[in-house]
């Protein structure tokens, strides 16, 4: 889904806390959106998203000002599993879709493969950690199959494995079905991973937008650089 | 303590022999207050769940209201009550008063606000997170809604036993509206009342213990049913 944002805005009691406008998505790429905390990163998504009401945004989903909500998948920044098994957490974006039973799991299963949690079919989804709930959210979005995902933070809370799979299960969804994606990072090496483009934000503004080897090695912004410098200073 | 161990042995003939009118009182004591919790908790969850789950103008000053009278004081909620259904009153044509339906009536305004606060309480702390992921997920309303509700079955089912414990245990209202007529609108707290006053500490005992028993069997249900969800949340598998 190719989406041109002419203007995305929020104010907070007077205080515009995203003040975005004139880039666009385009279709079938990977976007990674990186900055400070604070800097707008998952209001961006919630606007996109059409999650967060915001009288003065325009942009247009393939053309078109009515967001597809049908169409667009958003996984928030913390995941939130609901209180029953995982796999019954999977489902519950395709169980009313007509589908046979039989493909119905088969979906769940790979899914979950995907994202390495294939054992924990049956486990309470209430009694996984932080990354394990974050895997099985991700299945749950991508097994929906929406044109456009939006993910905040993805693999916050997974370690270096996890990271690993959702980067794979990723790049394969967008390579076969043509999926949009945008998604949070503070990770410039997962965003240079696979990436097509960065898109740089501070305090609410896009400072910078291009190709990850340009924005990581050549960051014309400021606050850029400054962010990746902390980053490679902590990262030794 | 002779009064007391005589009541005692009084309470146990009385309990043991299947007293006829005091299993009439028990029995008319679980009516009451069964149709009295059932009929708050479909008008109290349903309201709860909106209110909790919505934002619109002046949903603090009904909060707020709501939480007031969730600390309403039955003999005041007896007393409008009694108002509003004696002869002269604007109800006064049912000529509900002093029957049991008065009582049933009274008890639903006192249990009413106290289910409908703790389920709105319980669904403000799982709106957002809830919310959001259907959002995210394109689910429609119908399904959001389900999903809340099983996400808050616990708390709700808690909220409508404390609001039975209140039912049970209350006796100010449904003494003004009920009237304490034997045979007719005696339940066991209002009982307790007249018969201690009475002297007679073997009726008044019998009934207390029951009543203690009902309470205990409540209070163990509550606390069940919320260490049942942290078992659960704990039960690793696979
Ligand atoms: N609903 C809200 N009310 C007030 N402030 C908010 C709200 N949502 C976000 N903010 C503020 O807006 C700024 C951007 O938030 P956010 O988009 O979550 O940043 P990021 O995801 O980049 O860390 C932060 O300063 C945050 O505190
Ligand atoms: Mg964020």
């Amino acid at each position: 889904m190719r989406v041109e944002v002419l203007k995305a805005e929020k104010k907070v009691g007077g205080r515009k806390i995203l003040d975005a406008s004139d880039f666009t998505i385009e279709s079938g790429r990977i976007y990674a959106v990186m900055g400070p905390n604070g800097a707008g990163k998952t209001t961006l998504l919630r606007i996109l998203a059409g999650i967060e009401q915001s009288a003065f945004s325009q942009i247009l989903y393939d053309g078109s000002e009515l967001v597809p909500r049908d169409k667009i998948a958003y996984m928030t920044q913390s995941a939130y599993l609901f209180d029953t098994t995982v796999g019954k957490n999977v489902l519950l974006g395709i169980e009313d879709e007509g589908a046979s039973e039989e493909e119905m799991n088969r979906a769940v299963s790979d899914s979950l493969r995907k994202v390495g949690m294939e054992g924990f079919l049956e486990a309470k989804a209430k009694s996984l950690s932080g990354g394990e709930a974050q895997r099985v959210a991700l299945a749950r979005i991508l097994i929906m199959k929406k044109d456009l995902v939006l993910l905040d933070e993805p693999s916050s809370a997974t370690d270096i494995k996890g990271a690993e799979l959702i980067e794979e299960y990723i790049q394969e969804v967008n390579k076969n079905e043509r999926t949009t994606f945008v998604f949070t990072t503070h990770n410039p090496s997962q965003a240079q991973r696979i990436a097509d483009e960065i898109i740089f934000m501070n305090s609410g503004k896009i400072t910078e937008k291009g190709v990850p080897s340009r924005i990581l090695n050549k960051p014309e912004n400021e606050e850029t650089e400054r962010f990746l410098r902390n980053w490679r200073i902590a990262n030794v | 303590m002779i009064g007391i161990t005589k009541g005692l042995m009084e309470a146990w003939r009385l309990i043991s022999t299947f007293d006829s009118e005091i299993y009439g009182i028990i029995g008319l004591s679980l009516i009451v207050t069964l149709s009295s919790t059932v009929l708050s908790a479909l008008l109290a969850v349903p309201l709860g769940v909106l209110i909790g789950s919505n934002n619109f103008k002046g949903k603090n000053i009904i909060v707020r209201t709501i939480n007031t009278l969730m600390g309403l004081p039955p003999v005041v909620a007896g007393l409008i009550v009694y108002l509003l259904l004696s002869r002269t009153g604007p109800l006064g044509y049912f000529g509900l008063l002093f029957s049991p339906g008065a009582m049933v009536i009274a008890q639903v305004c006192i249990v009413t606000p106290i289910i409908a606060g703790l389920t709105m309480a319980s669904i403000r702390l799982k709106i957002k997170p809830v919310k959001e992921t259907c959002q995210g997920m394109g689910l429609s309303k119908g399904k959001t809604t389900r999903l809340l509700l099983h996400e808050c079955r616990y708390p709700i089912i808690s909220a409508v036993m404390a609001g039975y414990g209140r039912a049970i245990s209350e006796v100010g209202a449904i003494m003004l509206v009920g009237g304490n007529i034997q045979f007719k609108t005696r339940v066991m707290t209002t009982a307790i009342v007249l018969e201690t006053g009475k002297g007679n500490y073997g009726k008044a005992l019998a009934l207390g213990i029951i009543l203690l028993v009902i309470s205990f069997a409540i209070n163990w249900l509550i606390h069940s049913v919320q260490e049942g969800k942290s078992y659960e949340g704990r039960s690793v598998k696979g």
